[in-house]
């Protein structure tokens, strides 16, 4: 059988991708950005034969999106990405006319390079997998540097495999299914900024930040995850002074599905779970929170739950009537869904790469990886970390003007012992 | 290396106050001669707001189907069969055809438009024609109206296409306005078997072309137009 692909295919949506072009709106882009730092400034002339070399060798995501009579499909384009001067806001929503039809946007600026996706195309760690290579290239046209190639670094001469536009979501779907129903979170409020999202970039000592989580018996995300339930604890109490009335906290926190299935899908292929505390009960320490994060976090964190969540995702793409409902209706039904389900049942999402490592020809010259989420629908505050070398970067976002959460995450590392520099995007 | 003295958190050279709660940075031993460079570009993007015209038309389209299907039902229930719910789906037709259709597309064909427009309305006056059995009036006045009005308007479609001065662009409307009025005038003239003279279309007619001359010698005269724009300027 042939693992390499035809050219000029076109490519169903995968499963997790369905969503977002019947949902995308002004509030909400399911945008995310990827950038590396480098150690000189970058030369667009270069970017811009890289930019054609890789995007050659990604299939999927050299798309465009396309209306069918029942559901969007992805068309191949021919024509290379344009590369763009970065800009103030990242992650503003994205005019796929003015980009060339593409979907993901090249960005420069200094000495760096930023690749911003929108969600159809790929996950976090496709993204990256994407910008690994894109780097990869530049510093081999820059310095005529050989970089080893691998699955987190493609070959650029090589022909993109079938295995990399893969839906693995049917692919490893059990007939199990789970209700996707919970409670309605607590929401962070405050002066909405929509067309502006303003980052604050914390910048921290990766080993600092483990030995810390290592006292409360967890690992980085399951900690972060806790600091973040406690600054919107706070945001909540101070709203309302009486815990009686007060509503959930749970976060968002995605999971890569490719550690649990043989995938090497370049697609969507990851699951989420919502570990969070019920504040109505009464106050939490950190070190309690901590621990029923990592509680919650183990018990949902296994194969059997996540594949009976996806599976269920899986199934509703299946059913009959919903198949032959045309798009249009579908995406007004959906549309309707989305704002009143949608991300309504966390308060936020927190988003880990894990620690990047890049082969030695490449270390030299990248000084810096950053991961950034876009606004989503409802929740105006969202963190993305990524670990390079020693540091780890924990990129805030959000969408509205206060930056209470903000502050009040950052300022609990402070107390626990963590040094923790800030840089940001005030005007 | 600056400080937040509220926060505590290290502030990069770049920041003038701390981002977390706006405490000014004011660090006397800062070495000024170290340029900063800033993470981000001070360029912001901006984004056109587009209204989802296409889903507020498809929402029009389905709001308009109801008063259609109620009126038709009850049409049916009451009389077995469809009477005065014609009228009500005819105009429906129309509604949609020039308020809604439009919108459907992202670049809507015009012409196409005003052809079905001038067919909706035609159609609608065709049915009330027949059904409240006027004789003539449909063939007498309704169709040649209806008619020159789609024709003016998709010639004035294709010179605003093609004509880039406001002014030209100005003067044709006049002129087929003229037109149009000559037109009605003498089709009420025919129906009524009066005198085929215009009368009253010549006190509106008189004024649109001299006026639309007007015009066209204005757009000649750069001078005298920048010396209207420069007294009449808001």
């Amino acid at each position: 059988m042939s693992t390499q692909i035809k050219q000029k295919d076109w490519l169903k949506l995968d499963n997790a991708a369905l969503i977002y072009p019947a949902t995308q709106s002004k509030r909400w882009h399911a945008l995310f950005r990827l950038s590396a730092t480098l150690i000189d400034t970058v030369d667009p002339t270069i970017l811009q034969q890289a930019a054609n070399r890789t995007v050659k060798r990604f299939f999927g995501f050299a798309c465009r999106l396309k209306k069918g009579l029942f559901w969007f499909y992805l068309e191949h384009i021919d024509h290379p990405p344009i590369i763009q001067e970065d800009v103030n806001n990242p992650c503003v929503k994205m005019d796929f006319d003015e980009n060339n039809g593409y979907m993901f946007r090249i960005r420069y600026y200094e000495n760096r390079i930023a690749v911003e996706f929108f969600h159809v195309l790929t996950d976090g760690t496709g993204g990256l997998c994407f910008l690994n290579t894109l780097v990869a290239e530049y510093l081999s046209l820059k310095y005529g540097e050989t970089i080893p190639r691998n699955e987190c670094i493609l070959d650029c001469d090589d022909v993109p495999k079938k295995s990399e536009l893969e839906d693995s979501f049917p692919k490893y779907a059990r007939g199990v299914l789970r209700s996707r129903a919970e409670a309605n979170s607590y929401r962070i409020k405050g002066t909405l900024d929509r067309d502006y999202m303003s980052v604050v970039t914390g910048i921290t000592d990766i080993e600092r930040v483990k030995d810390t989580a290592k006292k409360y018996g967890a690992t980085i995300t399951e900690f972060l995850v806790a600091v973040l339930i406690k600054a919107i604890d706070r945001m909540q109490l101070e709203e309302r002074p009486s815990r009686k009335h007060h509503k959930p906290i749970k976060i968002c926190v995605p999971i890569n599905l490719r550690k649990y299935y043989p995938s090497t899908t370049l697609r969507n292929f990851s699951s989420y779970i919502n570990p969070g505390i019920e504040p109505k009960y009464g106050e939490y320490p950190l070190e309690d929170i901590v621990r029923m994060v990592k509680g919650f976090m183990l018990m949902e964190k296994d194969e059997r739950l996540l594949n009976a969540k996806f599976s269920t995702n899986v199934a509703d793409g299946k059913n009959i009537p919903l198949r032959l409902t045309p798009l249009f209706i579908k995406n007004m039904v959906l549309r309707i869904v989305y704002n009143f389900v949608g991300d309504r049942q966390t308060s936020s999402t927190i988003s880990n790469l894990g620690k990047i490592t890049l082969p030695e020809p490449m270390n030299k010259y990248v000084t810096r990886i950053d991961f950034m989420l876009g606004q989503l629908n409802l929740n105006r505050a969202l963190i993305a970390c990524i670990s390079y070398k020693d540091t780890l970067i924990i990129n805030f976002t959000r969408t509205i003007k206060e930056a209470d959460v903000v502050r009040y995450f950052y300022t609990e590392l402070v107390k626990l012992g963590i040094h923790v520099k800030v840089e940001s995007n005030q005007r | 290396m600056s400080y937040c003295v509220n926060c505590g958190v290290e502030l990069a050279p770049s920041e003038r106050k701390c981002p977390l709660c706006d405490t000014p940075v004011l660090n006397p031993n800062e070495d000024k001669t170290i340029p900063i460079i800033k993470p981000y570009s001070s360029h912001v993007e901006t984004v056109v707001n587009n209204i989802d015209r296409k889903f507020l038309a498809l929402l029009c389209t389905l709001l308009l189907m109801i008063p259609i299907f109620i009126s038709m039902l009850s049409d049916v229930l009451t009389v077995q069969s469809i009477t005065w719910s014609l009228y009500v789906l005819c105009a429906g037709l129309c509604v949609f055809c020039i308020f809604i259709l439009p919108y459907l597309f992202k670049k809507p064909n015009m012409y196409l438009c005003i052809i079905l427009d001038t067919a909706s309305l035609l159609l609608l006056q065709g049915i009330i024609d027949i059904r409240a059995e006027y004789g003539k009036f449909f063939f007498g006045i309704s169709l040649p109206i209806t008619i020159s009005l789609g024709l003016l308007s998709m010639v004035f479609l294709m010179y605003k296409n093609k004509q880039k001065r406001v002014l030209k662009v100005i003067a044709m409307f006049l002129f087929e306005l003229s037109i149009f009025l000559l037109v009605i005038n003498l089709t009420v003239n025919n129906y009524l078997n009066i005198s085929l003279i215009p009368q009253w279309a010549g006190f509106a007619i008189v004024p649109c072309v001299i006026t639309g001359i007007f015009l066209l010698v204005l757009d000649k005269r750069n001078k005298w137009i920048e010396g209207i724009r420069k007294r009449l300027f808001i």
